[in-house]
């Protein structure tokens, strides 16, 4: 029997699969868990074996799984909180039981991720120190494809490499900051395609709204990404009618699972007494009465070189390029970011330094990501377009 | 001119994966054979006092167990213990205490020494 589907359809396999994983997790349907992940594997194993795609980028996937399957995870995050929760949900019978969770573990953290990988545990009935991570590096590959379809010959392996330059260590490591950058510049490239560029519509608004459920149960800072990107659609909605109503009210929604899990973690956190907050209100107001916590904030930004190297390019072709529907949707979005990052320390219960030192370079990758591909993207339909 | 700008970024994704690889994270080939073998961890880097106690967790089948005050107050001794003696759990309200080895606490009572580890059972406050 002969059967043959496009990238597009490829990509929303990846994406409904990855959802479906999850459901059948907190179901704790055994039987569906363990058909998913074989599902999902020999989804794979079609895409790097028998897909028509650009053998780099299958190499590039292949080499980061084989490399992913050959590192101890040792990163403290990765370790504490993400790695933790997978084997939480490995091992336990009822998921639900958040408030039981050690605090340092962050029981109210969005748990996408972990929960995903732990089905590929669950399918494999044994926990080791090495294999649950593939589950977390696994969630990078939709968003991936999509992206280097937007990219062909040597532009898609300047993304690859621009990738890799940007995030590093993270498509291995077990962390989650990589992924939201990933999953970011997909809905941000979607958001500009979807209002301004009005090719292959239904697909690009199923792929946003898988996009957007996950990216936004990734971490808080994706919800607040998914709801960045909400608000440019519904700008674009009331003042520009440049998408109709049944969009935004599918864009609307894929914000809604994270909205009640932020609703349910508010009250485990209260009732249970789990104190599992690192911000306070007061600290905001508190900090914000002195400069210098401001400027210190804003020096542990710009002191990281690939964030300014992204702003600079950026910069340099804002006015080259033709498209500036894209270049302004997203400085918007992306300053808007920089400024909802800016209050966020500002409210922290941490001491400020510490918690930027701890934290500073990693927050800030999906704009450091953005700005170069987003400049990288415009070069290309620039090209395309002449 | 083309075929050398591929070249070059193609040798750039190498040359960054062989770094990241090098540098930035703990990577080895043997671990690839061992990624589906039961409870392999490889070389990570546990204080031996995690091992010793996962290993007497598993002996003995303790299911709920508590840490002394000098385990929590170590904050990486504190938190790779929990998460590595995972399914077995912490509980402040377990009287069976793990305490690093020699360690004397008021109103506990030593049940067997270990190498790095001894247990105790504790009178809770």
């Amino acid at each position: 029997m002969y059967f043959k589907i496009n990238l597009s359809q490829l990509i929303i396999s990846f994406y409904f699969l990855i959802i479906l994983s999850c459901i059948t997790m907190l179901l704790n349907f055994e039987l569906l868990i363990i058909i998913n992940s074989l599902v999902f594997l020999f989804t794979l194993i079609y895409l790097i074996f028998f897909f028509r795609i650009n053998i780099i980028f299958k190499i590039f996937i292949f080499l980061l799984i084989l490399i992913n399957l050959s590192t101890i995870t040792t990163s403290w995050d990765a370790r504490s909180i993400w790695l933790f929760k997978t084997k939480i949900f490995f091992y336990e019978e009822n998921i639900f039981n958040f408030h039981k969770h050690p605090q340092f573990s962050h029981p109210t953290y969005p748990f996408i991720a972990p929960l995903f990988a732990s089905t590929f545990v669950k399918s494999l009935k044994f926990w080791n120190e090495i294999f649950p991570k593939i589950g977390i590096f696994f969630l990078y590959l939709p968003p991936l494809m999509f992206l280097s379809s937007k990219f062909k010959k040597n532009y898609l392996y300047a993304f690859l490499s621009i990738s890799l330059f940007v995030q590093g260590k993270y498509f291995i490591n077990g962390e989650i900051d990589g992924l939201i950058s990933i999953y970011f510049l997909t809905s941000l490239i979607l958001t500009y395609e979807i209002i301004f560029n009005k090719h292959d519509q239904k697909k690009n608004i199923i792929i946003i709204f898988f996009n957007n459920i996950i990216l936004s149960l990734l971490k808080f800072e994706g919800t607040v990404l998914v709801l960045l990107t909400c608000f440019m659609f519904f700008i674009h909605f009331i003042f520009r009618k440049k998408i109709n109503s049944k969009t935004l009210v599918l864009i609307m929604l894929s914000v809604v699972p994270s909205i009640l899990w932020l609703l349910y973690s508010i009250k485990i956190n209260n009732v249970y007494q789990l104190n599992d907050s690192s911000f306070g209100l007061e600290n905001l107001i508190y900090r914000l009465n002195n400069f210098d916590n401001l400027m210190l904030i804003v020096s542990f930004f710009l002191s990281d070189e690939k964030f300014l190297l992204g702003i600079l390019l950026f910069f340099v072709f804002f006015f080259k390029t033709n498209n500036k529907d894209l270049n302004y949707l997203t400085l918007t979005i992306l300053s808007l970011y920089f400024i909802i990052l800016v209050m966020i320390y500002l409210s922290t219960n941490f001491d400020l330094s510490w918690h930027l030192q701890s934290s500073a370079n990693r927050v800030i990758k999906p704009l450091t990501l953005s700005f170069i591909v987003i400049t990288l993207y415009n070069i290309n339909l620039n090209k395309l377009k002449k | 001119m083309n075929k050398l700008i591929k070249f070059f970024l193609v040798i750039s994704i190498v040359v960054q994966l062989f770094y990241i690889i090098s540098n930035k994270v703990r990577f080895h080939p043997k671990y690839l054979l061992s990624s589906l073998k039961e409870d392999y961890i490889g070389d990570l880097d546990l204080p031996q006092e995690t091992l010793e106690i996962k290993k007497i967790i598993q002996e003995k089948n303790i299911k709920v167990f508590n840490l002394s005050d000098k385990f929590k107050n170590d904050e990486f001794l504190y938190q790779r213990t929990i998460e590595f003696a995972y399914p077995s759990k912490f509980s402040k309200h377990s009287n069976i205490f793990f305490e690093i080895i020699d360690e004397i606490n008021p109103g506990c009572e030593i049940l067997s020494k270990n190498n790095y580890t001894q247990i105790s059972k504790c009178i809770l406050k």
